[in-house]
């Protein structure tokens, strides 16, 4: 139960780390798995899930107000079973795929809940109270964290009470391994929605051709990532300094354009 | 000293106060969000600075002016939260400009504040979904992957050095330039021109990444048995012979599609590929 507690600090702690501070993506899986790995005592193990589940929830983004994918109860639960029960670290990265999906469900109910403190807001905006508006937003936040993440500390309590038991042990042993295999084999494709879904928020018919030079780069000529990320800094530079009398008028031409896609 | 006042990035001593703390409070815009008015309750905190300073008793307004500005900012607002506090800097320059003078039409405040949301979040999406995040990811997960500790400081120190310049460097220019500084930059075609080096290096590296982190291996082939023995044919090495890592970059682009073009949401493509990936595994084609 220690266990459970720790990870659900832990979690609070990255979520309000990430956003007390203005984005500082403290919540994105390669941290959540290496807090939780550090408090479980493996870290070692937290980095690489981290790393493992930073990759599958690419596509975790929220823009907008909509999460598809909860990466962190994902993280956290997956990194959780590894060391507390240790699950097989590929099977638990491929069940912190429905796990993910599962816990997303909690999110907008919380969200929905904090409407209600709306019109406190308004009737101290009426009063002009700056000091009781700065006073409930802190009440805000401390509720809205220790909400967000219940479902964690729930989960982890169930792994962490199972631990004796070996109940979540024999559940997953008794999984068929075809589908075991096939959320492993799921796990290989689900990054290419990560990267679809930052592509939507850049994508234009204009620019697409970087993309392809991007995988020509990388898949003929084996240039790893960093260097490929190098040739387009350069390229920028290159065409800031010959080439951009006609930057800005294509921008703007971008903006308008029909896309690639539509029908 | 002039020439210092002069600098985009001059606060006097009163302004620095409010400046910080507006940009503090924006900063933390996520922290308190619900569903109606989204980020609105830590925005109007965040106005909360200005309003004191400039609509004071000390500066010859009522409680009732307060008032007003405190109700007009109150509401929805939703935004990039790393771009949260260039606009809350530059519509409380607006907030000080209006104290100041009375004639100033404050309808207009509340019109920059609707009309920057979108193309501001636009461009903090491509800037930092679309390029600090991938290329973040690109630098560490490797080092993560391996065990080391590395991975997660890389990430850390690659992605907050830029957006803590966003975050912090750039409202202060948004408040000493206010309204101006946004129209004179749109004018100079410096931030289109940004947005769109940002969206060609995230681009590329998204192509090579593609090729590295979606991992798509048919199973499928068959064993000819000839006469000079038996002869192995497989679908994915010849695809890679002929166009490597051509799989991967088919797949993300069809996903594109798919949320683009059919708006399907994330979950249930999620649900069709774990599906897909039982069906084949148990027909051995994947």
């Amino acid at each position: 139960m220690l266990n459970a507690l720790l990870v659900y600090i832990v979690v609070i702690f990255s979520n309000l780390a990430n956003t007390w501070f203005g984005y500082t993506f403290l919540s994105q899986p390669i941290f959540v798995g290496t807090f939780v790995g550090a408090v479980l005592g493996d870290i070692t193990t937290g980095i690489t899930l981290g790393g493992s589940l930073e990759l599958l929830f690419l596509g975790a983004i929220n823009i907008g107000a909509t999460m598809p994918q909860d990466s962190v109860a994902g993280t956290a639960i997956a990194t959780a079973m590894v060391i507390l029960l240790g699950v097989d670290q590929e099977a638990a990265v491929a069940l912190a795929v429905p796990v993910a999906l599962l816990g997303a469900q909690w999110a907008p109910v919380v969200l929905t809940l904090e409407s209600f403190f709306n019109p406190r807001v308004t009737a101290l905006c009426e009063q002009a109270e700056p000091k009781k508006l700065h006073a409930l937003q802190y009440l805000i936040i401390a509720v809205h964290n220790m909400a967000a993440s219940i479902h964690v500390l729930l989960g982890v309590a169930l792994i962490a009470a199972s631990g004796n038991s070996g109940a979540v042990e024999q559940f997953i042993a008794s999984l068929p391994q075809w589908l075991m295999t096939g959320l492993s084999t799921a796990t290989g494709f689900i990054p290419a929605i990560g990267i679809a879904l930052i592509l939507n928020i850049i994508w234009s018919n204009k620019t697409a051709v970087f993309y392809w030079l991007g995988w020509f780069l990388a898949a003929y000529l084996g240039i790893p990532m960093l260097g490929v990320a190098a040739a387009g800094v350069l390229y920028c530079l290159v065409n800031y300094n010959f080439g951009r009398t006609a930057a800005p008028a294509t921008v703007k031409a971008a903006g308008g354009e029909e896309d690639l896609f539509d029908e | 000293m002039s020439e210092k006042k002069n600098s985009l990035l001059y606060l006097d001593s009163v302004d620095k106060k409010v400046v910080n703390e507006t940009i503090w409070r924006a900063a933390r815009v996520n922290t308190a969000f619900n569903y109606e008015t989204m980020q609105g309750v830590a925005f109007v905190n965040s106005m909360a600075p200005v309003i004191e300073e400039y609509y004071s008793d000390a500066r010859g307004h009522s409680k009732q002016d307060r008032i007003t500005a405190y109700l007009r900012e109150d509401g929805f607002f939703n935004i990039t939260p790393q771009v949260a506090p260039f606009l809350a800097c530059l519509i409380a320059s607006m907030e000080k400009e209006a104290s100041m003078n009375p004639d100033y039409d404050v309808a207009s405040i509340n019109g920059v504040r609707a009309a920057l949301m979108g193309p501001l979040s636009g461009i903090g999406d491509s800037l930092f979904w679309g390029s600090f995040k991938i290329l973040s990811t690109g630098l560490a997960v490797g080092y993560s992957l391996q065990g080391s500790i590395l991975g997660p400081i890389i990430y850390f120190v690659s992605y907050n050095i830029p957006s803590a310049i966003v975050r912090h460097v750039l409202p202060i220019m948004a408040w000493n330039g206010g309204s101006q500084f946004l129209r004179s930059a749109a004018e100079t075609g410096i931030i289109p021109l940004i947005t769109q080096y940002a969206t060609i290096v995230g681009l590329m590296t998204m192509g090579a990444m593609t090729t590295s982190f979606v991992n798509i291996n048919i199973k499928l082939g068959y064993t000819y048995s000839g006469p000079d023995g038996d002869i192995a044919f497989n679908v994915q090495s010849l695809i890679d012979s002929i166009v490597p890592k051509i799989l991967p970059v088919l797949f993300t682009l069809w996903m594109l599609n798919l949320i683009r073009v059919k708006h399907a949401k994330p979950w249930q493509i999620i649900l069709g590929i774990i599906l897909c990936s039982v069906i084949g595994v148990v027909l051995h084609v994947l």
